[in-house]
């Protein structure tokens, strides 16, 4: 074994030039793949990370109220209840927040702009409010009354700066009357890919029910925000909706909608009263869930085809190879080595090479991943899709070594045929060819 | 009322103003300097003289006429009946031209004001900063004057122009009251008329200039024909959208109204 790995470095030492050329195919197939699973899970992560700011915690415990069969609100009537009965069941490392969930118009002189609209606790929200980026002004502002906090995009199309006025439009449940705010613009946050245009209306909890006309003490939704404490939510959900059934109330099954989509289903339904809903964060982004999902179908297909190539040029290469080197060939089975020993000799050296070219590969486009990370402005509209300002590349070990495997596989792959070949040569070909 | 040559020069020099080329950078409403003199009167007087000229307690009837001028090009004439009651701070807006808007209007109704779109029947809350019929005009524009209670003032001097000294103040929205604009500035003649005003954002972000190009003198036969002055001609203008508003306060009427006019089913009722 020994003896065939060096008698196959000393044949690609020999070889430099085909080698080298065959390094370099592997290295760059395998860093595209590095790269482009790199793009799938930096977006994957700055979308999670933008879903569960703005929109969702890791668990959440929403409500639909119905004052009569043809209006739906997304409100907890009972929060107070509601959150008597998670508050045991809060995971250690976790905590619950109140969140409130709305649609409004905001208009700014003639401009009108519509958005979902959130509602915030700013006071027991001071983790959260972290990991907003504010362009300008202050979130902690929030908390004096008729205020607002909007995002860059929408504040570039009502063209309002802090300490500008808005007016926020909204039907509250079940009047068919519509309802209007003036309220203060304190903060403007930055871009956050595409819930900076769908979800970037920021209220306190108590502007939002004003604006909805919700009484005290009602909320939008609690959720349970666990940020790095790993929680499996399917089955705490699960959990929940056990108990706030056993606490009578009446709970919607699982379903993986956000819950606006769910509002549109429930609308048509005839019932009056109160639901509550649990659901997940990849419940609440499911709407979103096309962009990771189709990140990750180019990422499967682009390194589908980068393989086929390396394959393809391997096989190719080292056709010509043992077409080259049949007096070499021909001498060592004259020498006595065996069939299976001269595949075994080719298929090191096409797994050799596999296995560097890719290993070089995936270490430089790790370094250039890195190093490119946040670094690499976005055009707006590639920015709104990728939930960043910036390109966001997450290399991870697990797909590094993965298309190390995957590569060095495909070198293998290649080879067989051509080893196979310069198996079948006899050492009386060998003595033709001299 | 026979207005003065000079004062006529003073009204044509301020309206000039608003029309010069917008500086490249947007007038901020900086802090207000200390008075440069000493005044006679406070300037919370001086704003409650200014409200009481104009200060009604007969009912309030007016034909406003509106003449928009927009950046585009485009311009739109509309014309409203407006009825009020200061006493018991009613007032409703009744739009009658143009045909296509004509039987739509807003009614006050306690602190909420309320727009009727006549086409579907249904009203709508709106806010004091809401545009008036789509235009740059907003409730306070057709409202009593209440500077005093709404606002703080502090005094920023005099200030000369063609030859006529005006008191110029900073009005600060009170806490806790709503205003079309948290912040304004006004400049008032000798006689205790405001001739032009500008409203600020809280950021300083200047919102809308007006210059009141005259005043009309009417007797209220309910305060014993004391004379009210109430304005004539305002030409608002928005300089962030390069908006002009023309608003003529015409036919002026102060007599008893209807307490049926103040309800919804008057409004509802003009267009069937």
């Amino acid at each position: 074994m020994f003896s065939l790995l060096h008698l196959a470095l000393r044949n690609l030492f020999a070889h430099r030039e085909r080698v080298l050329l065959l390094l370099g195919i592997t290295a760059a197939a395998s860093g595209v793949i590095v790269a482009v699973s790199s793009l799938a899970a930096g977006v994957a992560t700055a979308q999670r990370e933008a879903v569960t700011t703005f929109l969702t915690g890791d668990l959440n415990v929403g409500g639909f109220f119905k004052v009569h069969p043809d209006s739906i609100a997304p409100v907890v009537g009972d929060a107070g209840k509601v959150r008597g009965v998670l508050e045991p069941q809060v995971p250690q490392g976790c905590y619950l927040r109140e969140r409130g969930r709305s649609f409004a118009l905001a208009g700014a002189g003639r401009r009108r702009t519509g958005s979902f609209l959130v509602g915030m606790d700013v006071a027991s929200e001071k983790n959260s409010l972290a990991r907003f980026r504010v362009a300008s002004g202050r979130l902690e502002d929030l908390a004096r009354p008729r205020t607002l906090a909007v995002s860059t995009t929408l504040a570039e199309r009502l063209k309002v700066k802090t300490g500008d006025l808005a007016t926020l439009f909204a039907q509250p449940v079940g009047g068919g009357r519509r309802n209007a705010l003036d309220v203060e613009v304190v903060a403007i946050t930055e871009k956050a890919g595409l819930l900076g245009e769908s979800a970037g209306l920021l209220v306190s909890n108590e502007t939002l029910r004003e604006l909805d006309g919700f009484k005290p003490g009602s909320a939008g939704v609690l959720q349970v925000v666990c940020g790095d404490t790993p929680v499996d939510v399917d089955a705490l959900g699960t959990s929940l909706r056990d108990s706030l059934r056993g606490a009578g109330f009446d709970v919607l099954p699982a379903a993986n909608q956000s819950y606006a989509e769910k509002q549109m289903l429930l609308l048509r339904e005839g019932w009056r009263g109160q639901k509550l809903d649990v659901s997940t964060w990849e419940d609440e982004s499911s709407f979103m869930s096309f962009v990771t999902l189709g990140l990750t179908a180019l990422a499967v297909l682009v390194s589908l085809v980068v393989l086929v190539l390396v394959v393809m040029g391997l096989f190719v290469a080292l056709s010509v190879a043992v077409r080259e080197r049949t007096r070499e060939i021909g001498t060592l089975r004259a020498m006595g080595m065996q069939r299976r020993g001269v595949v075994a000799l080719f298929m090191t050296e096409g797994l050799l090479l596999g296995f560097v070219g890719s290993a070089l590969g995936v270490v430089v486009s790790s370094v250039l991943c890195v190093t490119l990370r946040g670094a690499v402005p976005l055009h707006e509209e590639i920015s709104n899709l990728f939930f960043s300002g910036t390109l966001p590349l997450t290399p991870n070990l697990g797909l590094c070594v993965l298309a190390v495997v995957l590569v060095t596989l495909g070198a293998g792959l290649a080879t067989l045929i051509p080893a196979a070949r310069a198996a079948s040569l006899t050492p009386r070909s060998a003595m033709e060819s001299l | 009322m026979q207005t003065s040559i000079r004062r006529l020069a003073v009204m044509f020099a301020l309206s000039l103003a608003p029309l010069a080329p917008a500086a490249p950078k947007e007038e901020k409403a900086a802090e207000p300097k200390a008075a440069e003199s000493k005044a006679a009167v406070s300037a919370e007087e001086v704003i409650r003289r200014v409200d009481a000229r104009m200060a009604l307690k007969s009912d309030f009837k007016s034909t406003v006429r509106l003449r928009e001028k927009r950046k585009d090009g485009t311009e739109a004439l509309l014309e409203m009946l407006v009825f009020r009651r200061d006493s018991s701070k009613d007032l409703l807006i009744y739009i009658t031209k143009p045909r296509n808007m004509a039987g739509g209007g807003y009614l006050r109704i306690g602190r909420n004001l309320w727009e009727y779109d006549p086409s579907v029947g249904h009203w709508q809350r709106t806010t004091s900063r809401g545009n008036i019929v789509n235009t740059i005009s907003c409730e306070e524009d057709f409202d009593r004057s209440h500077l005093l209670e709404t606002y703080e003032v502090q005094d920023e001097g005099e200030e000369t122009a063609a030859g006529t000294k005006f008191r110029k103040l900073f009005l600060k929205v009170r806490p806790g009251m709503e205003a079309s604009f948290p912040q304004l500035r006004v400049w008032v003649d000798p006689d205790y008329n405001i001739v032009k005003r500008v409203g600020y954002a809280p950021s300083g972000r200047t919102l809308r200039t007006d210059v009141i190009r005259g005043y009309q003198k009417i007797l209220d036969p309910a305060a014993e024909n004391r004379p009210v002055y109430l304005m004539r001609e305002v030409l608002e203008v928005e300089e962030a959208e390069g908006t002009q508003l023309t608003v003529r306060y015409d036919e002026v009427e102060l007599a008893p109204l209807s307490p049926n006019i103040f309800t919804k089913t008057w409004l509802e009722g003009r267009f069937r």
